[in-house]
């Protein structure tokens, strides 16, 4: 159904202008959630006291005639492997139960900065690992726009309470695509941005080389104006990316794009890819030449290999930084009398971490193990190094390349949960991103059959941002597409929940 | 083609300090197995010209060393499993 309330822009505008106070913004957000969040079940925890408070402070600053910082009073949501002192963070595993941040992440500061209160934190799956949200150990949560299946993820519970309209935005974190496949399968618009532009301090970390903090939006200039208030260095991420001159993505992003250069990525272009996603992907590559834009076929070999190395390089990371959960520090210990430190460090983490944690675990202490290290680690990096190389050789033939973000559109929850293999092949489109560090965006491009959304992923050179949001807004403003909702009053389909 | 036996999980599951199941043991042989052949589709790559260089596009970092105070001592220990007299306590690491 179309949308019919205010974008995150709109609201702020609204809010500077006195037409409403950012409390009866908060009210709303509030009222939305205790509609629909039982069906949805996206949240983790509700932060309501710390969003009033600064829905308050942005009122206060109304009534005195102060001028705003940007998306201020523009309620948020974050995913909770995200830190925010004095509340929990659970990255919806058992073992930080309990666990309540004493530290801030640097993202966190920058909302707080920017007067956006934040309003929950969202379900993920657990650490960041899968591509459902259902490894969660806390909830299911369901896509808004059929409640039989999953919203994608980790970020899924981001995803989907912006898809549901709940909140206008929200973060999520993407290291393999986590944050553009749900906003793929939740018909949403997701960015995952170069490596280093946005500070990974208070974010835990999954896969260090690979992580990023990645905004949601409900359109592409919502999603624009967040990651101008999130990026920017800082002295306590050694990776953020220093002198990057401060971004202004909304100034120019409605620039003409006649003179663009398309690449059609041809190794996302085969029978591995759901027909209808293929389809779509092929009518956006003719909207954009509507537009002006040339396009040319791109070949990208190396592609084949980004799965294979990824699931090396980020499980042997994820090994290495889950090491610190031995129930010492912070969350939960499980020890019995007499035990000695080693069986409290292996109880602890056996009955706190669930299976796909234990999984990856597994696999990359394996790859990271005496014997296997050059047959497995050495030669994933190797992978990277190629596939950064031909992205550098792609990206000077054209501006941007494009893709279907996932190769299908939402699956059935339950689908693929005991099959990780097929699971793990559903980044196949996003996991080169994270691998060579550039950007990449994903906006929705069309439905399937029934009527699910299906994204279309456009890449650029590393901080390309503006770019990318320029060819996405143009593409948005052409077919519409971001103002389409679902439509939660309709029950959902008979086949039983799981 | 590498092969993963139990044997070879009970050695990785004692260096990740994880205690397995039989059950999971069973479960994670078979799973392992079958990433082990996805991820050795590497084996197919010719990698001969890639050569392994630091990115050197961006500098290193420093900052001056100096002493910081960013946690408070009491605000850490309040949230850790067992905090005593100001520190962690952890069960016994010597024998008797």
């Amino acid at each position: 159904m179309m949308k019919t309330t205010r974008t995150a822009l709109e609201l702020h505008e609204a809010i500077q202008s006195g037409q409403q106070t950012a409390l009866s913004v908060l009210d709303d957000v509030y009222n939305k959630i205790a509609e629909h969040e039982p069906a949805i079940e996206g949240f983790n925890c509700l932060t309501q006291e710390l969003a009033r408070e600064t829905a308050r402070e942005v009122d206060r600053r109304v009534q005195v005639g102060e001028t705003l910082p940007l998306l201020a009073g523009v309620p948020i949501a974050i995913k909770d492997n995200i830190n925010i002192k004095g509340y929990p963070t659970t990255c919806s595993s058992r073992i930080l139960e309990g666990y309540v941040s004493p530290y801030d992440a640097t993202v966190y500061q920058k909302l707080k900065q920017h007067l956006m209160p934040v309003i929950g934190k969202t379900n993920l799956d657990e650490f960041a690992m899968g591509s459902s949200t259902e490894t969660s150990a806390l909830k299911i949560t369901k896509n808004p726009w059929d409640l039989s299946r999953v919203p994608g993820g980790s970020s899924g519970g981001s995803a989907a309470v912006v898809s549901a309209n709940m909140v206008p935005l929200s973060l999520g974190s993407d290291t393999g695509g986590s944050v553009r496949q749900p906003a793929s399968l939740c018909g949403i618009t997701g960015i995952k941005p170069t490596y280093g532009l946005v500070s990974r301090y208070g974010l835990v970390a999954f896969a260090s080389s690979l992580d990023q903090i990645s905004p949601f939006g409900q359109n592409v200039k919502d999603t624009a104006a967040l990651l101008q208030v999130i990026s920017g260095a800082d002295e306590l991420d050694s990776t953020s990316i220093k002198n990057h001159p401060e971004p202004n993505y909304l100034q120019c992003i409605d620039q003409d794009i006649s003179d663009l250069r398309i690449g059609v990525i041809q190794e996302l272009q085969n029978d591995a890819i759901q027909p209808e996603v293929l389809k779509s992907i092929q009518d956006a590559v003719q909207t954009f030449e509507s537009l002006g834009a040339t396009t040319q076929p791109v070949s990208l070999p190396s592609f084949q290999y980004a799965v294979a190395a990824y699931y090396i390089l980020a499980t042997a990371e994820a090994s290495s930084n889950l090491g610190r959960y031995d129930g010492v520090r912070y969350g939960q210990r499980v020890e019995e009398p007499d035990s000695d430190l080693h069986t409290m460090y292996r109880k602890t983490r056996s009955q706190g971490f669930g299976p796909e944690v234990k999984r990856r675990i597994i696999l990359g202490t394996f790859c990271l193990s005496s014997g296997y290290y050059d047959a497995f680690y050495a030669k994933a990096e190797k992978a990277r190094e190629l596939m950064r190389h031909e992205l550098r050789k792609a990206f000077e033939q054209v501006d941007i390349l494009v893709c279907p973000t996932s190769p299908s559109t939402a699956f059935k929850i339950g689908e693929k949960l005991n099959d990780p293999v097929n699971m793990y092949l559903s980044d196949i489109a996003t996991i080169p991103v994270n691998m060579a560090g550039i950007p990449a965006i994903s906006i929705p491009c069309g439905f399937d059959q029934q009527h699910l959304p299906i994204g279309l992923q456009l890449m650029g050179p590393h901080q390309s941002e503006a770019r990318l949001f320029q060819a996405a807004y143009a593409f948005e403003q052409k077919t519409g597409l971001c103002n389409l909702i679902p439509d939660l009053k309709i029950p959902p389909k008979s086949e039983p929940l799981i | 083609m590498t092969v993963i036996d139990q044997e070879t999980i009970d050695h990785v599951a004692k260096l990740a300090r994880l205690d397995l199941t039989d059950a999971e043991k069973e479960q994670y042989t078979q799973e392992l197995t079958n990433i082990i052949q996805l991820i050795e589709s590497l084996n197919t790559m010719d990698v001969s010209q890639v050569t392994l260089e630091l990115d050197a596009s961006q500098e290193v970092p420093f900052r001056e060393d100096l002493p910081q105070q960013r946690f408070d001592r009491k605000d850490l220990l309040k949230i850790a499993p067992e905090p005593e007299e100001g520190f962690f306590r952890v069960p016994k690491i010597l024998e008797n």
